[in-house]
């Protein structure tokens, strides 16, 4: 265990762990300062989850009613006018199956992207390690992702599709999203607290992006010498590998999938990274 | 010897000019480019700083003079661009009441949520949750969102919370300093319990009395640079001093219209008794002097003057005019040093630091000769009387009580109260 004076620590000889300007920390020492502000970051979740959803009559409800209300469009447009084949899955639950991840996807990286300046009150004037943010947007947006699960529980009910033993594949699939959501939102957190315009470019190009990654479409609709292209994008064989253990009853595809567990991986490093090189200064700007 | 918690050596702080508007993209990936000295300056330079355990220093100095960024850079919030500063033990900042607080959330909620970013942990807050309650005494209201609070009980929870941390030093910025008296005195008094508990307190603030009824030490900024360092009373004095040879230098160069610097007011006092010179503390209930030296440059007339009393947070208190209150001839005076003085049977103003400010002005009150406000004093006294319940200054009654012997008419009450007389004289 930590040998440092832990906030929980009021003893009276206890060890005042020093701290230089000077010194060059390494990834450990960050993580382990990361794991002392634990309660911090159970706190900022906490009043975000709380605190959202006050003073709204549907409150929670709301985190279903976007997916769905994006499904139900979603089947008219897709599913009903241009006839998208999907196989034996119907098109309702087919869609919700990939808007449940890239809702997810979406709130991280938005919210992600605002969080240090979401936070300048307190970024401003109180010192904590600022990924603390964007972890806790993480753990917010995973609760609206929860109670949104329930519903495609009703729709698999609905539509008697039946989950598979794959489902097991769920947390290792899901971190595989959030580690590349959240490199993204590291980086963009940062560059947003120095140039404000990353928060107006960032819903632009998630908008473009979902068209680009196999949310309303099978990825076997796009013209296979455009694949490997298409497949670069990590959201594309993460959105599939969702829908495959979901709905699909299959295994996820790890030809497709380790590509964008690699690029997921090298943008979370690059990401907090910048984030941590350049957090000295946000106090600054913002 | 008691270790030592806080090392600064040679910490500089650079910023740039416009650094929202025209930033160049090379910044985006924080190269630092040589050029452009002229859209950059340091707001911090050369700063030495050593605080051991149990240390007690303020830090004061004109706006812009860098003490909110020295604060900033002593709790980490800002790293700085040159020196180095090393840090033993846990540092707790009392900059902001309240902080992270949501609106729509119940008392119970925020105390864990600011305890959290106050960097308290959960089951820190858990055990001492209690306490807080009762320290903030809002026990009836603690599961009501605090949008419904008033800014009082908002404010005695934050601070509630922050007066639950532990932390080896504790940075107190002046923005507390405002905001209301009797939470003020609470705030010192608890920085005071904690720094005799062995935490070190580094207080910035611009109420010079309250630096020197806490701090045993004081650094003295102005424009990035610690200029003066030493004991608290000394550095006060010298601040104090430049100030008004600041002021003065103003009044000298405004001296060519003649509407200013006639009369050059030298010093003003307080003293709590007559006779005794210069008292920074006056107790409540007892008799001030205020004792103006003053020179006249030509012949004129005989000045008269206004005292105004600021209290701490700026609030005009009230003031005193020679004017109103002397029948002296406005008889011509020949150039050389006068003193005046103005007396209060009995000082009547809420317990708190007041800020004096003196003009000197003609018999008609049009035209103005000369203005200090370097003279700071404290008001001490029993703790009951604090702003919140008394007001600003609570005048004398004479009060009598009698048994009412026609209760259907009211009029002996009214009587009763014609008879009682206020006591003019005091403040």
């Amino acid at each position: 265990m930590t040998t440092t004076a832990t906030p929980g620590d009021v003893s009276g000889g206890r060890v005042r762990e020093e701290w230089s300007s000077d010194r060059a920390y390494g990834l450990l020492y960050k993580l382990r300062e990361l794991w002392r502000f634990r309660d911090l970051l159970w706190a900022l979740s906490f009043r975000s989850i709380k605190g959202r959803y006050k003073q709204s009559v549907l409150g929670i409800a709301w985190a279903v009613v976007q997916p769905l209300a994006m499904m139900v469009i979603f089947t008219i447009v897709f599913g009903k006018f241009a006839k998208v084949d999907t196989g034996t899955i119907p098109y309702p639950i087919f869609s919700y199956a990939a808007l449940l991840p890239w809702q997810l996807f979406q709130n991280v990286v938005t919210k992600g992207t605002t969080s240090i300046v979401d936070n300048g009150s307190i970024v401003k004037k109180l010192y904590f390690p600022r990924e603390v943010c964007a972890l806790s947007v993480v753990f917010s947006s995973l609760v609206d992702f929860a109670v949104a699960g329930i519903m495609l529980g009703i729709l698999m009910i609905i539509f008697r599709v039946s989950p598979s033993v794959y489902i097991l594949w769920l947390p290792v699939i899901l971190l595989v999203q959030l580690l590349f959501s959240l490199g993204l939102a590291f980086f963009l957190s940062a560059v947003n607290a120095f140039y404000r315009d990353i928060s107006f470019g960032v819903p632009l190009v998630l908008q473009v992006w979902m068209y680009l990654s196999p949310v309303a479409y099978p990825i076997s609709t796009v013209p296979e010498r455009y694949r490997d292209l298409y497949m670069l994008n990590p959201m594309a064989p993460i959105i599939d590998s969702f829908r495959q253990i979901l709905v699909n009853r299959q295994p996820p595809d790890w030809t497709m999938l380790w590509p964008g567990v690699a690029i997921s991986v090298v943008v979370l490093v690059f990401g907090y990274w910048y984030f941590k090189r350049s957090e000295g200064t946000f106090a600054d700007v913002l | 010897m008691s270790e030592v918690l806080v090392e600064a050596k040679g910490i500089g702080k650079r910023y740039r000019r416009g650094m929202l508007g025209g930033i160049r993209l090379p910044r985006l990936f924080g190269r630092r480019s040589g050029d452009g000295a002229d859209d950059e300056f340091w707001a911090l330079k050369d700063i030495d700083l050593e605080l051991r355990e149990g240390d007690s220093l303020g830090i004061i100095g004109p706006n812009g003079a860098g003490k909110s960024t020295l604060l900033k850079i002593l709790s980490r919030v800002t790293a700085p661009t040159e020196g180095v500063l090393k840090v033993r033990g846990r540092v707790g900042a009392l900059i902001e009441v309240g902080a992270g607080f949501h609106q729509e959330l119940s008392g119970r909620d925020n105390i864990f949520i600011n305890g959290a970013i106050l960097g308290m942990s959960r089951k820190e807050i858990q055990r001492r949750f209690d306490e807080i309650v009762a320290f903030a005494e809002l026990e009836d209201f603690i599961d009501t969102p605090v949008k419904k609070y008033s800014s009082g009980m908002y404010v005695r929870l934050g601070f509630a919370v922050a007066a639950h941390m532990d932390p080896d030093i504790l940075l107190i910025d002046e923005v507390l300093a405002v905001g209301d008296m009797s939470f003020q005195r609470k705030c010192i008094q608890f920085s005071r319990r904690v720094n005799e508990r062995g935490t070190t307190v580094v207080l910035v603030s611009h109420n010079l009395a309250q630096v020197e009824a806490f701090c045993t030490n004081a650094v003295l900024l102005r424009q990035g640079n610690i200029v003066e360092r030493g004991r608290t009373p000394e550095v006060i004095t010298v601040y104090a001093r430049s100030q008004r040879s600041l002021s003065e230098e103003c009044m000298g160069s405004d001296s060519e219209n003649a509407q200013t610097g006639l009369v050059r007011i030298h010093s003003v006092e307080v003293a709590s008794q007559e006779g005794e010179t210069m008292a920074s503390t006056v107790n409540f209930g007892s008799p001030v002097l205020f004792r103006i030296a003053y020179s006249l440059l030509e012949p004129m007339e005989t000045p008269h003057f206004q005292i105004i009393l600021l209290r701490s947070d700026g609030l005009k208190v009230g003031s005193i005019h020679s004017r109103l209150d002397s029948n002296a001839d406005a008889a011509t005076q020949q150039p050389g040093r006068y003193m005046a003085e103005a007396r209060l049977e009995t000082c009547r103003l809420v317990p708190d630091s007041y800020a004096i400010e003196v003009w000197a002005t003609d018999s008609q009150h049009t035209m103005d000769y000369g203005m200090d406000r370097s003279t700071h004093f404290e008001v001490v006294g029993p703790a009951t009387v604090d702003s919140k319940r008394y007001g600003a200054y609570v005048p004398r009654g004479l009060w009598t009580f009698s048994l009412a012997q026609e209760q259907t008419t009211g009029r002996s009450f009214i009587d009763t109260q014609s008879n009682a007389k206020g006591d003019g004289a005091a403040v």
